[in-house]
C-alpha cells in the first residue's frame, strides 16, 4: 500500500468537491433538511406531550446516526462514479495504483465527508433543538463505527455493480440505502415491522444499533448479545462485499469492460 | 548479445463473446525503439494496448513490461510507464494543474513536473483552467503532458494527435522526439495518421483480425506490398483483410 497514491485519491476528490459550489450546497442541504424535519417533529411531539414508549429526542439521534450509513455509502461509492461520469476510469486504471489503494483513498475521503457532516449536524441539533448527541452515551463511538462499516460494505456493493454494469448502476448508489432503511428500524422499534420484515431486520447491523440506542436513551441496560451480533454481521457483510467487489473487478478485466470508456 | 525488450508479449489471445479480437499475437519492442501498431478499425489494436497495460486480461499468452511480468509486476511496470489516448477524457471538476498534481502523486513524480510538462507543450497558460473549459485539442495536450510527468521509460499512446490541428500535431511530434532523444524512452503507439507514423516510427506492426500480418520498417513493408508509402500499404492490407 503506497501512502502517496492513497493520498492522491483523497486529493483528487477533495479538489473536485471544493471546486464545485453546487456540490458543497447539495452536500450541506440534505443533512440540514433531514435535521430540520426531524427536529421540528420532535419539537411538536414534545409540546403536544405525546406519550411514546421511547424518549422523543430519539428521532434526532436516529437521523444523525442513520446519516452515517447513508453518507459513508454515498461518499465512497461516488469516488468511482465521478471517474465513471468523467470517462476517466481508463486513466486511473492505466496508472500504477492498485485497487486496494484506490479503495483506501475512497474510504478515507468518504470518512472525512461523513465526519464533517456528523459534526456539523450534531452541533446544529444541539443549538437548534437542544439535543446533545452525547446523550446516546458511552457507546456512541461503537454504534457509529458499526454503522460506518455497514456504509462501507454498501459502497462496495455499489462499486461492484458500477464495475459490472457501468452507468446502468448509477441509480443504485442513491437507492440502496433507501431500500434498506425501512428494515433498519431507524425511527421505530423492530417489533413495529411485520413478522417477515422483522426477520430481515435482525439480519441488519443498523437494526441492532437503533434498538440499542433506543434502550440507552430510555435508560434501559444494553443487551450485549445484540451488540456482538451487530459486530459479527458487520464483519460478515464487509467480507462478502469485499469479495463481491474483487470478483467484479476480475470480471471487469476478463470481459474487457474498459471498452465502455473509449 | 541479449536484447532488452520493454514490451514482451507472447501468444496473446482475447475473445469477446464469439469475436476473436486478438489471435495469437506476439509483440516484442526493444528498449528505446518507436513502434506503431496499425490496422483497420476492429483489427485488435486497442484491445492489445489494454492487455499490455493490464486493463484487459488476455485469455491466453503472457505480457512482461519493462521486465515485469503481468499481472504480478503491474504496479512496478506502470510506475515507469505512461499512457494517453485521444478518447481519454479528463475529470471535469478539476483544474489542469490539480489533475497533473494528482497524477504526479500517482506516478511518484515531483509535482513541479506538472508545470514543466505543460511548458513542453506550450500550454502552461492553461494551468488554472478547469478541464471543462478546454477544447478537445487542449485536453489532448494535457493528456500528453500527464503522460510525460514521470519521465516514463515506456510511453504507450493510442491515437495521440487525433484531435490536433496539423501545426500543433507537428509541434507535438517534435516534443515527443526531442524528449525521447534526451530520455531514451520507448514509444509504442497506434495512429490512423500514416504520415505521422512514417515520421515518428522506426518499425510498424500491421494487424488484421487480431493477427500480425506485416512487421518491419515502414519502407520495408511498403516495398513488400508494392506501395510507395504507408497510406497505400494500409489500404492494401485493409482490402486483403476484407476478403
Amino acid at each position: 500500500m503506497n501512502a502517496r497514491r492513497v493520498a492522491a485519491v483523497v486529493r483528487r476528490h477533495s479538489y473536485g468537491f471544493l471546486n464545485s459550489p453546487t456540490r458543497i450546497v447539495v452536500f450541506s442541504f440534505w443533512p440540514l433538511l433531514d435535521l430540520m424535519l426531524w427536529g421540528l417533529i420532535t419539537t411538536f411531539l414534545r409540546r403536544a406531550g405525546t406519550e411514546l414508549p421511547v424518549a422523543v429526542s430519539f428521532f434526532l439521534g436516529a437521523i444523525l446516526l442513520w446519516d452515517l450509513v447513508f453518507r459513508t455509502k454515498n461518499s465512497v461509492a461516488l469516488c468511482l462514479l465521478e471517474e465513471n461520469y468523467s470517462r476517466n476510469v481508463i486513466t486511473v486504471m492505466a496508472s500504477p495504483i492498485t485497487p486496494g489503494e484506490y479503495l483506501g483513498g475512497a474510504v478515507a475521503f468518504g470518512l472525512v465527508k461523513t465526519f464533517v457532516t456528523f459534526a456539523v449536524m450534531s452541533v446544529l441539533a444541539w443549538a437548534l433543538f437542544a439535543f446533545g448527541v452525547l446523550q446516546v452515551g458511552a457507546m456512541l463511538a461503537v454504534y457509529a463505527a458499526i454503522l460506518i462499516v455497514f456504509g462501507i460494505a454498501l459502497s462496495l456493493v455499489v462499486i461492484a455493480c458500477v464495475l459490472r454494469l457501468g452507468f446502468a448502476a448509477d441509480e443504485l448508489t442513491w437507492v440502496l440505502a433507501a431500500v434498506l432503511m425501512p428494515f433498519a428500524a431507524v425511527f421505530y422499534p423492530v417489533a413495529a415491522l411485520p413478522g417477515w420484515a422483522q426477520t430481515v431486520a435482525w439480519l441488519m447491523p443498523p437494526a441492532h444499533v437503533f434498538e440499542l440506542m433506543r434502550a440507552d436513551l430510555a435508560g434501559v441496560p444494553a443487551e450485549w448479545g445484540s451488540l456482538w451480533t451487530a459486530i459479527a454481521l458487520d464483519a460478515a457483510y464487509l467480507a462478502a462485499a469485499f469479495a463481491l467487489a474483487r470478483a467484479m473487478f476480475t470480471s471487469f478485466l476478463r470481459r474487457g469492460l474498459i471498452t465502455r470508456y473509449m | 548479445m541479449t536484447l532488452l525488450y520493454d514490451i514482451e508479449a507472447r501468444g496473446l489471445v482475447k475473445t469477446f463473446r464469439d469475436v476473436r479480437a486478438v489471435d495469437g499475437l506476439d509483440v516484442l519492442v526493444e528498449r528505446g525503439d518507436t513502434v506503431a501498431l496499425l490496422g483497420p478499425n476492429g483489427a485488435g489494436k486497442t484491445t492489445t494496448l489494454m492487455m499490455l497495460l493490464g486493463i484487459i486480461s488476455p485469455d491466453a499468452g503472457s505480457v512482461a513490461l519493462l521486465g515485469h511480468r503481468l499481472p504480478e509486476g503491474r504496479t512496478q511496470a506502470l510506475e515507469r510507464t505512461n499512457f494517453t489516448a485521444s478518447y481519454v477524457s479528463l475529470p471535469y471538476d478539476l483544474r489542469v494543474k490539480q489533475y497533473l498534481w494528482v497524477y504526479a502523486d500517482l506516478y511518484g513524480a515531483p509535482r513541479g513536473r506538472a508545470m514543466e510538462t505543460l511548458e513542453l507543450f506550450r500550454i502552461a497558460h492553461l494551468a488554472d483552467r478547469k478541464n471543462t473549459e478546454l477544447s478537445s485539442g487542449q485536453r489532448t495536450l494535457v493528456g500528453l503532458a500527464k503522460a510525460l510527468l514521470n519521465r516514463p521509460q515506456l510511453l504507450v499512446l493510442d491515437e495521440p494527435t487525433a484531435s490536433l490541428d496539423p501545426e500543433v500535431g507537428q509541434d507535438t511530434r517534435r516534443v515527443l522526439m526531442e524528449e525521447q532523444a534526451r530520455d531514451g524512452f520507448t514509444i509504442f503507439m497506434t495512429s490512423h495518421n500514416m504520415s505521422e507514423i512514417e515520421r515518428l516510427c522506426r518499425r510498424v506492426i500491421f494487424l488484421a483480425h487480431g493477427r500480425a500480418v506485416a512487421d518491419g520498417t515502414p519502407a520495408e513493408i511498403a516495398a513488400r506490398y508494392g506501395r510507395e508509402d504507408l497510406e497505400g500499404t494500409f489500404l492494401s492490407i485493409a482490402e486483403e483483410a476484407r476478403r
